[in-house]
């Protein structure tokens, strides 16, 4: 273990054979394994990107009965690197009514809240560089909610600052979008820190070893956090703010060349970094199948945990790219009311009874169960009839 | 130093470093792509139309009210993050207490969603 001297605090960056000028902290407790972490760490994220573009252009073929890209590479493996060389020699517009200085600043407001998200997953370990992860960062959960909300201010900036009526109403659509979804994902995060008992990710994992995964203990966070978390990113079923159909592409119609390449960019990152963040919450991390420890293969995860956490961010990557092309885009009043009358109270009652359960214990919990499914059925049964009350009878068909 | 400022350090130089990088890019390829200019080119997009009237425009004052809903419930988040992480030494006390909080804050839920706040027209 590497420990800081005048904190005692311990660094993960580097495996404890690392040699010692890596791992003594300099300016302000970075230490030069640091520095190297967080640089894999972005070349990751690029490289993961470019296979996921191209990824998803064959996930689209293959749906619309295509084969994709094919020219470039091996089964069209290169057509991202070309694209990025493409973007790299595509000029660059700035409109003239554009904001000339507020324009160019929002693709680093974009993309950067995406990367530093990235900083607090627990990869897993890797046979000998130990466990993978920048540090024991124990607010975790408080940061991967905190950080990527700071997005939305760069794509307010996009859509106000290019002079554009579509792009004023994009960027509205992306914080009404983004400010509703960010509340079932909290909710739904509530009840993995009561299981855990902490903020703190690498401990999250490690709970899950024990207590069974979040995603068979809490099943309705699940699939909160994953629809809530896809309507984050903005894609297709819930894709309202950028609707190329109807607003020619939100908030970043005026953006060209490699500006545009970084909006581009934080998009699929951020598909990766909500994949990564699903796998680590209610997956388990890099546990390689539930209750690997009970039958003997615990040191699979143990010496190559890393694996099987990009198998599962892989899994989930793909889930995502289907839901695109299968999938219809929603109205914005569909995709408001989603939030806000189904998902946040069920994000509530998946809270209170994770607490029932975690303090009264399982009898009560059942109790709990029972009454709130009591109590939807009397909901649903009064709604329908007060609808066949009030409603007048249908006009027959002819 | 305290060791919260050295835990959290990193995301400074990684913040830094994710700068550096788009600073990077853009540069080179300002560098790489060729630059003429047009009066059209310069030009928004909309229709492919002249455009009319300024871009900033009036905005619907649905998005307001969603804003306000939606600071209540993340202050309420703060609260409720502690609270998950020491509720086990507190014993049921914890629970009223939070299922109290809790059941204020849907009332207010209900009370826009009543008020038609939540219904998009």
């Amino acid at each position: 273990m590497n420990v800081d001297p005048t904190t005692g605090l311990t660094l993960q960056a580097a495996p404890s054979w690392a040699p010692d000028f890596l791992t003594t902290p300099f300016l302000g407790g970075i230490a030069l394994a640091d520095i190297i972490a967080i640089v894999v760490i972005l070349l990751f994220v690029l490289n993961f990107v470019m296979m996921e573009i191209w990824l998803e252009r064959k996930v689209a073929g293959h749906v619309q009965l295509r084969r994709g890209p094919l020219h470039v590479g091996p089964h069209g493996a290169m057509q991202s690197p070309a694209d990025v060389v493409k973007l790299l020699t595509k000029e660059q517009l700035i409109p003239s009514a554009a904001d000339q200085v507020v324009f160019p600043i929002a693709p680093y407001l974009v993309f950067i809240p995406v990367f530093l998200t990235f900083l607090v997953i627990p990869w897993g370990p890797l046979v000998l560089f130990g466990n993978l992860v920048l540090r024991p960062f124990d607010l975790g959960l408080v940061y991967m909610v905190a950080i990527p909300a700071v997005q939305g201010v760069g794509l307010v900036m996009a859509g106000w600052s290019s002079g554009n009526k579509y792009s004023l109403l994009g960027s509205a659509r992306v914080v009404a979008q983004l400010i509703s979804y960010e509340l079932p994902i909290v909710v739904a995060l509530l009840g993995v820190a009561m299981m855990a008992g902490s903020l703190s990710l690498t401990t999250i994992v490690e709970s899950q070893m024990t207590r069974g995964w979040n995603v068979f203990m809490q099943p309705l966070g699940f699939v909160i956090f994953f629809l809530a978390t896809m309507s984050e990113m903005s894609r297709t079923p819930f894709d309202i703010a950028i609707a190329e159909s109807e607003i020619v592409g939100g908030p970043f119609i005026e953006y060209s060349g490699m500006r545009w390449g970084m909006f581009y960019l934080a998009e699929f990152a951020a598909v990766c970094l909500n994949s990564a963040l699903t796998a680590t919450l209610y997956l388990g991390g890099w546990e390689p199948f539930p209750g690997s420890r009970a039958l003997g293969l615990g040191w699979l995860g143990d010496y190559f945990g890393v694996l099987f956490f990009l198998g599962k961010v892989l899994f989930l990557v793909v889930i995502i790219q289907w839901a695109r092309f299968l999938l219809p885009r929603l109205r914005i009043d569909q995709l408001m009311d989603f939030a806000w009358k189904l998902l946040l109270p069920v994000g509530f009652v998946n809270f209170i009874l994770t607490a029932v359960l975690q303090i009264f214990g399982f009898a009560w919990f059942a109790v709990g169960l029972g009454v709130t499914l009591a109590g939807l059925a009397t909901l649903l049964t009064v709604y329908r009839i007060r609808r066949q009350v009030s409603a007048p009878l249908a006009p027959a068909v002819a | 130093m305290d060791s919260y400022s050295i835990t959290y350090a990193p995301v400074i130089l990684a913040a830094a470093i994710g700068v550096g990088f788009i600073a990077l890019t853009l540069t080179l390829a300002d560098q790489l792509a060729p630059r003429v200019r047009s009066r059209g080119k310069d030009s928004i997009y909309e229709c492919g139309m002249p455009t009319i009237g300024q871009g900033w425009s009036q905005m619907n004052l649905r998005y307001y009210l969603y804003a306000i809903l939606f600071l209540v419930f993340e202050i309420e988040s703060v609260f409720l993050f502690p609270w998950t992480v020491v509720y086990k030494g507190l014993g049921p006390f914890a629970f009223w207490e939070m299922a109290l909080f809790v059941s204020m804050l849907l009332f207010g839920l209900a009370y826009a969603w009543r008020k038609g706040v939540l219904t998009w027209e």
